[in-house]
């Protein structure tokens, strides 16, 4: 090796060390005052049109834009709900003008006369009728949503009118009008629909709805991006940027550096671990909003000790929730008590009582005596590791588990942490087998519409009625009962009584161990406002009012 | 060269002569001596349990408290750099130890029965020369699980054609050399020929291989545990340290990522520069 070659790596060395040194720390504030963080929903209105803005996808390139398939950023700028959902977690009338229960098990929606397809022909009723049937199929992602209308699709959703559909419930749904302000609501073609059959959503294939950007065929380049122009008919007001394109930049150190540096002119869930560059002197800024998103793990098997609510509870007493947000969420986010999060209900009719519900739990503290007292009840073996999966090169997760990790030390449990690749990790959460030998999932959730069920459905009840998350078998009837009465229920305060009441035993069950509630993270060039920086932006247009300021 | 120089001593003097004048070899020896060391030694003299939480602020800068600072989840640096050092130097050790071993094994009985051996074991190194290392190793963990021991054997397993192509060019060469017939005819056992003569005359072309086959492994043993497929946490070594640290650079947090890696740069320098120097020598020998 010639001295060349040492110079070389002396150089490099001293190099990194000039670099990073030049680079404003970040990191979190062990005293971190969240206080100080202003909320912002959405942005004010642009004034100023736009030819071109690029916009990244940090989720990853999705596998299909068809509402009932996938829930992305893209979809809500190129296909409308039947209700509109504010960036404060309100619902206004969408393209239906009403939606509401006549009678407990049925629901009318009327729609308005002016809407048109990206074609210019209107949207009709059997178009409406035809998008919702699509939830019928249990493959669809709305399916819960969906799961107490008659199932029989004929019968169930049908075209009663010109501009009105009727919706049939085989049992009253305190649900349903929430959940159509989400994408379950999406309006689509019937005709294209079924021209395009199980391609629809595809590059290949395309859509046609009635949203404030266009898809024009061939405008999705697979693993490149996808250009969508400005639907200039559009209902509501033509959007003011003519091309928005996106582009799919899942690597947080790339994309904030292309942000603050201009190349990309915004993004929505930036990664929290960017916070000094993002908030530093770059091309744009970064605005924390509302979000229903938390950090939480749960039990993957209905054995072991993972299964043991005993055990769940001491790992969650020796967690510093304060300590957790600081150093996963850079103190982007609040310490949040259970799984369902304040902002889910805030802008509901009987928010007061959620709230009362919500401020009755306990807040989560550190105890590591009472957690080692748990262990010894438990009852189970501790010689035996515990294993928590996460999905490999995320920094967020990696983190969590190795807090996990050390906390189950402290109150001697040995945790494992299993790094699972992306494909490996999605699929356990449907496939048993991917799920063998796992203790622990380790997740990152959010709620894309208003209400307080979605998770609960999900995880406390049993698996044949609607729990597909519920891997522990966890059945306690009381719980079922009130939760299936909320749902049930004809009235706001009923179902807000009978949640509440679920809350209050399902919260002490540790079914999912909620680690922290993470704010929405938006980074938007300067020259640009108009966007919507709350959660909603998942089930509303958040580029409608996007343009020049 | 012949094993009567070798006998009289004429190999550790070239080396020394060379290494007086040499002062580039000297550093390398002293930096790679001082790392070694400190692998040895790192879980006794690290001043932190590296893999207690919080033992300072989240990607704290150095202090005299944590002179390499603390990482994401405020553990201290130096503790998991000096404790990580053990894997990180010991494990690529081990991989050329034993793609050395196989690899002189396969390449003696290549140049001794020549003929079908030779053939054969020269079309099983082709197969494993087509494929990458990296890969074989991937492999292994996807196979036999993650953490240390698979990847290890995987990569001993990829360097053995390096290794056995080189020292069986040089075994024929030896050989084909007049004093081995010479060892023949007076009647020196095929073993102690062997044993006692050609392989001491390969040590050189071995040492230097084995240096520069520590670097390489290092740099993929690295790579393996940047992918999380190496060391399991919250065991540290060098490699998976530069990957948890990465997303902390944008923040100015360098220390995670950048001390590491800094030290897998110096260490793989240092063991390139001595086997640099020792391929010189042997050549030298040679002539």
């Amino acid at each position: 090796m010639k001295r060349t070659g040492i110079a070389v790596g002396a150089v490099a060395c001293a190099t990194m060390l000039a670099l990073c040194g030049c680079t404003p720390r970040g990191g979190a504030d062990p005293d971190g005052d969240t206080a100080e963080i202003t909320l912002v929903d959405v942005l004010p209105a642009a004034t100023q049109p736009v030819d071109d803005v690029t916009w990244a996808i940090v989720e990853g390139e999705p596998a299909t834009l068809n509402p009932a398939a996938s829930a992305n950023l893209i979809v809500p700028n190129l296909c409308d709900n039947l209700l509109s959902l504010q960036p404060d977690f309100s619902i206004a009338p969408g393209i239906a003008e009403s939606a509401e229960f006549v009678d407990p098990v049925t629901f009318v929606i009327t729609l308005r006369d002016d809407v048109a397809f990206w074609d210019g022909s209107p949207v009709t009723a059997e178009d409406v009728a035809w998008s919702l049937q699509q939830n019928l199929n249990p493959a669809s992602q709305w399916f819960g949503a969906f799961a107490l209308v008659v199932p029989d699709a004929a019968a169930g959703i049908v075209a009663t009118g010109p501009n009105e559909v009727t919706v049939h419930f085989v049992a009253p749904d305190s649900t349903f009008r929430d959940a159509i302000a989400g994408q379950g609501g999406a309006v689509m073609q019937k005709a294209f629909g079924e021209a395009a059959g199980q391609a629809l959503g595809t590059p290949e294939a395309g859509l046609m709805c009635t949203g404030p950007y266009e898809l024009a065929p061939g405008a999705w380049t697979p693993g490149g991006d996808i250009v969508t122009t400005a639907n200039e008919q559009y209902w509501n007001g033509a959007p003011l940027v003519k091309t928005l394109t996106y582009t799919f930049v899942s690597d947080s150190s790339t994309l904030a550096t292309a942000l603050t540096q201009g190349e990309i002119d915004g993004a929505i869930n930036v990664s929290p671990g960017a916070r000094a560059v993002l908030e530093g002197d770059g091309a744009g800024t970064l605005t924390v909003g509302h979000s229903t998103a938390s950090y939480s793990f749960g039990p993957a098997s209905a054995t072991g000790a993972g299964a043991n609510p005993k055990i769940r509870e001491a790992l969650s007493l020796a967690i510093d929730r304060d300590q957790y947000l600081e150093t996963v969420a850079n103190g982007l986010g609040t310490v949040q008590k259970t799984i369902v999060p304040e902002f889910s209900f805030q802008a509901m009719t009987e928010a007061p009582i959620y709230q009362a519900g919500y401020d009755a739990l306990a807040e989560p503290k550190v105890d590591l005596d009472a957690a080692k007292a748990l262990v010894e009840e438990s009852g189970e073996d501790t010689s035996v590791p515990l294993v928590v999966a996460v999905p490999a090169g995320a920094k967020e997760f990696a983190q969590t588990a190795t807090i996990m990790q050390s906390a189950a030390k402290q109150i001697g449990l040995d945790l494992e942490i299993d790094e699972m690749q992306a494909a490996d990790f999605g699929a356990l959460f449907y496939d048993p087998t991917k799920r063998e030998g796992i203790d622990f999932v380790a997740t990152q959730g959010y709620l894309e519409t208003p209400g307080v069920l979605g998770y609960p459905s999900l995880f406390m009840l049993p698996a044949d009625q609607g729990g597909v998350f519920n891997w522990s078998g966890y059945d306690n009837p009381e719980v079922t009962q009130h939760l299936q009465a909320a749902r049930n229920a004809v009235d706001e305060k009923t179902a807000a009584d009978e949640f509440v009441a679920a809350q209050e035993i399902f919260a002490q069950d540790y079914l999912q161990v909620t680690l922290a509630g993470t704010y929405q993270l938006t980074y938007l060039n300067d020259d640009l406002t108009g966007v919507t920086t709350s959660v909603a932006a998942y089930s509303s247009p958040w580029a409608l009012h996007l343009g020049g300021e | 060269m012949s094993v009567v120089q070798i006998a009289n001593g004429a190999v550790p003097a070239v080396a020394r002569r060379a290494a007086k004048r040499d002062w580039v070899f000297r550093i390398a020896l002293i930096v790679f001596g001082v790392i070694a060391v400190l692998a040895a030694i790192g879980p006794w003299i690290a001043p932190y349990d590296p893999t207690e939480l919080y033992v300072g602020p989240v990607n704290g800068a150095s202090s005299l408290a944590h002179p390499l600072g603390t990482d994401d989840v405020g553990r201290d640096i130096l503790s998991r750099v000096l404790v990580g050092a053990g894997a990180s130097v010991f494990a690529p050790i081990g991989v050329v130890l034993l793609s050395t071993l196989a690899g002189v094994a396969l390449a003696l009985a290549a140049a001794w029965f020549g003929g079908w051996v030779s053939g054969g074991i020269a079309r099983l190194i082709d197969v494993i020369f087509a494929i990458p290392g990296i890969v074989i190793a991937v492999l292994a963990v996807a196979v036999f699980g993650k953490g240390l021991l698979a990847p290890v054997v995987a990569l001993s397993i990829a360097y053995i054609p390096v290794v056995a192509r080189l020292v069986r060019t040089a075994a024929s060469r030896e050989l084909g050399k007049p004093y081995t017939a010479a060892l023949r005819v007076q009647g020196v056992s095929s073993p102690a020929i062997c044993f006692r003569h050609l392989v001491p005359a390969l040590v050189p072309v071995v040492a230097a291989q084995t240096a520069i086959g520590f670097g390489y492994a290092m740099l993929d043993l690295s790579a393996i545990s940047y992918l999380g497929l190496g060391q399991q946490p919250p065991a540290p070594d060098w490699g998976s340290m530069i990957a948890a640290g990465q997303a902390g650079l944008l923040s100015g947090a360098f220390e995670q990522s950048v001390y590491p890696a800094i030290l897998v740069v110096v260490t793989v320098l240092a063991v390139g520069v001595i086997g640099a120097r020792v391929t010189t020598w042997a050549e030298e020998k040679e002539r």
